[in-house]
């Protein structure tokens, strides 16, 4: 009779694991990017570099994990492909695009010419700016724009990754601080700042 | 007084009434519309085909007059009205669309210079062309360049691309040059002989890259037929369609590792199942892409255009307005036309989608790899018009 213990017990001890690792795939899946999981795509410089007057910068994009020997597109696009709305066709910049050949590992480096001002396409009513552009009257203001890469064919959402950038103008560059810097920070002054009022307040009542 | 006033205002609402009637009782504006539906045919490129199939879908869709509905098989009283405007019963206002509801067709394609006779014989409406005109025997046309293509230049199997220039392209096609080390300068292409393929010479695609070299592509002892067109066995040989790599890849008498030709370069990057393993070559070093043909810096570069008969459809000096026929299948061929050429802002939303016509056209662009006529381009609306010598 205790024999047939162990077989139950065994069965527990694999449903327990079984349970683990479907709960492990679902934290995994649900941190998992919508898109493009496997690819990486990278812009350099980021913030990409503008003078005063210029137009058009070259920024060199990285990629890895796309599909081996794949026909590239590269593309500028005003939104993320997270974005349920993202239409390559109609949210990404027709004459920016790259189409250079795949290599055999999946990855590859471009030289791609970054628009600074309404989108070369014209009629598209968008635009990548810096922050402190002033858009023409009838283009939407774009400060975080996107590189789209992705191979095959430009409609491919299955391989597509990306890789969001801003511009800066002459050299004025404010390192933006991360939230999880800032939230800490605004929050220690505020206590800080709670602290002396109450401080102060129970001293005048002494 | 009041009976005065009374009369008065029906008068004055009456007038309105009518007012109102008559501006709807026929198709608005000056224009190609005639409240009548007309079906017209296209005819000519495989390089346009697919766009040009999606804009008369996009057009055939666009809103319009209210229809006559009421089919009655075999009363000539209505055989002739139905699918026609209601007249002068007519609610509808949206003149950016297709008012007349015409229709549009696409014949397959035979190519763009078998498509422009098509039109000069009359066997179609307007045609498909991914050339420009000639210099001769095509006057009274107009060809309107409703986008931007270029040719690839491409090799396949073990290949791997590197830099061609003018000259190099040229002593391929002319079989002066032979050998594969005599362009990558690798000895051990030494005996890899290059196999230049050549194409339909009706087609546009032809015609660009005879237009690029200064002679007949096809005209090379060393210029490569298909052998075996349909791989049934042995048949007369034929120069391959275009734009499509597939049966140059399947047939015997081609090595894959040593074949080049030149297709249109939207076809080469929206269809990866017409451009299997093809890879595109610089040329002059210049690097194929969207702003070198855009800005013309690639070498090869080309519009592509909706043809015409001048009579059925002509500018209206630079707008986007065409003028031309008054009704019938030449005024659908000019409502068509400025279907293609108009701005954005004189587009009507599309009953499908919510989008504007203009962005449904974009899509269309997208999926099948061309560009729009580049801003500094454009002579009509978002076209450049080229009429025939």
């Amino acid at each position: 009779m205790p024999r047939s213990h162990a077989p139950v017990r065994k069965a527990g001890s694999a449903v327990r694991v079984i349970a683990l690792l479907a709960l492990l795939g679902v934290f995994a899946a649900s941190f998992a990017a919508p898109a493009g999981a496997l690819g990486t795509v990278t812009v350099n410089p980021n913030p990409v570099s503008f003078t005063t007057t210029q137009t058009e910068a070259t920024a060199t994009v990285n990629w890895s994990g796309q599909k081996p020997n794949q026909l590239m597109f590269i593309s500028i696009c005003k939104k993320t492909i997270a974005d349920p709305t993202f239409n390559a066709a109609l949210d990404c910049s027709a004459l920016s695009e790259l189409n250079p050949n795949g290599t055999a590992s999946g990855a590859g480096t471009a030289q791609l010419t970054v628009f600074r001002g309404e989108n070369p396409d014209g009629d598209s009513g968008w635009g990548c700016f810096a922050q402190g552009d002033t858009a023409p009257a009838g283009v939407t203001k774009v400060t975080t724009c996107f590189v789209r890469v992705t191979n095959g064919v430009i409609s491919n959402k299955d391989d597509a990754a990306e890789a969001p950038f801003t511009l800066s103008v002459g050299g004025d560059v404010v390192p933006e601080a991360p939230l999880g810097v800032l939230i800490p920070a605004v929050g220690a002054v505020m206590v800080a700042g709670a602290f002396f009022v109450l401080r102060r307040r129970s001293a005048l009542t002494v | 007084m009041k009976l005065k006033a009374l009369a008065a205002a029906a008068v004055a609402a009456s007038t309105l009434v009518m007012g109102a009637g008559a501006a709807h009782a026929a198709s608005p504006e000056p224009s190609g519309w005639d409240d009548v539906l007309d079906n017209i045919k296209g005819g000519g490129s495989d390089t346009t085909y697919n766009l040009v199939q999606k804009i008369g879908i996009l057009y055939n869709q666009g809103t319009g007059c209210e229809q006559n509905t009421a089919f009655v098989a075999g009363n000539p009283a209505t055989a002739g009205t139905y699918g026609n405007c209601l007249v002068p019963v007519n609610n509808q206002t949206d003149t950016k669309g297709n008012w007349d509801h015409d229709g549009t067709f696409e014949e397959y394609p035979t190519g763009s210079s078998a498509g422009v006779k098509e039109l000069l014989a009359g066997t179609v409406d307007y045609a498909r062309s991914s050339r420009g005109p000639n210099a001769t025997g095509e006057t009274g046309t107009n060809f309107w360049a409703i986008g931007k293509d270029a040719l690839a230049i491409v090799t396949w199997g073990n290949r791997t691309a590197g830099n061609l220039t003018k000259a190099q392209l040229q002593g391929i096609y002319n079989c002066t040059i032979t050998t594969w080390d005599q362009i990558t300068g690798n000895p051990a292409d030494a005996n890899q002989t290059i196999e230049p393929v050549g194409m339909n010479a009706s087609s546009g695609t032809y015609a660009s890259f005879k237009s690029y070299l200064g002679f007949e592509p096809n005209a090379g002892a060393c210029v490569k037929k298909l052998d075996d067109p349909d791989g049934a066995g042995p048949q007369t040989a034929i120069f391959p369609l275009e734009n499509d790599l597939k049966p140059v890849i399947n047939a015997t008498n081609i090595n894959d590792n040593n074949a080049l030709t030149w297709m249109s370069w939207a076809n080469y990057r929206a269809y990866s199942f017409k451009r299997q393993t093809a890879v595109a070559w610089t040329v002059d070093s210049k690097t194929l892409s969207a702003s070198t043909v855009s800005n013309n810096t690639w070498p090869l570069t080309r519009f592509i255009y909706h043809v015409t008969k001048s009579a059925d459809a002509a500018p209206d000096g630079a707008t986007d307005n065409v003028l031309g026929g008054d009704g019938g299948k030449s005024g659908a061929v000019r409502e068509f036309t400025e279907f293609m050429c108009k701005v954005s802002t004189n587009h009507s939303v599309n009953e499908g989608s919510g989008l504007s016509n203009y962005d449904e056209l974009t899509k269309a662009y997208s999926d099948t790899g061309f560009l729009r006529v580049p801003s500094t381009e454009r002579t009509n609306g978002i076209c450049k018009l080229v009429p025939a010598p």
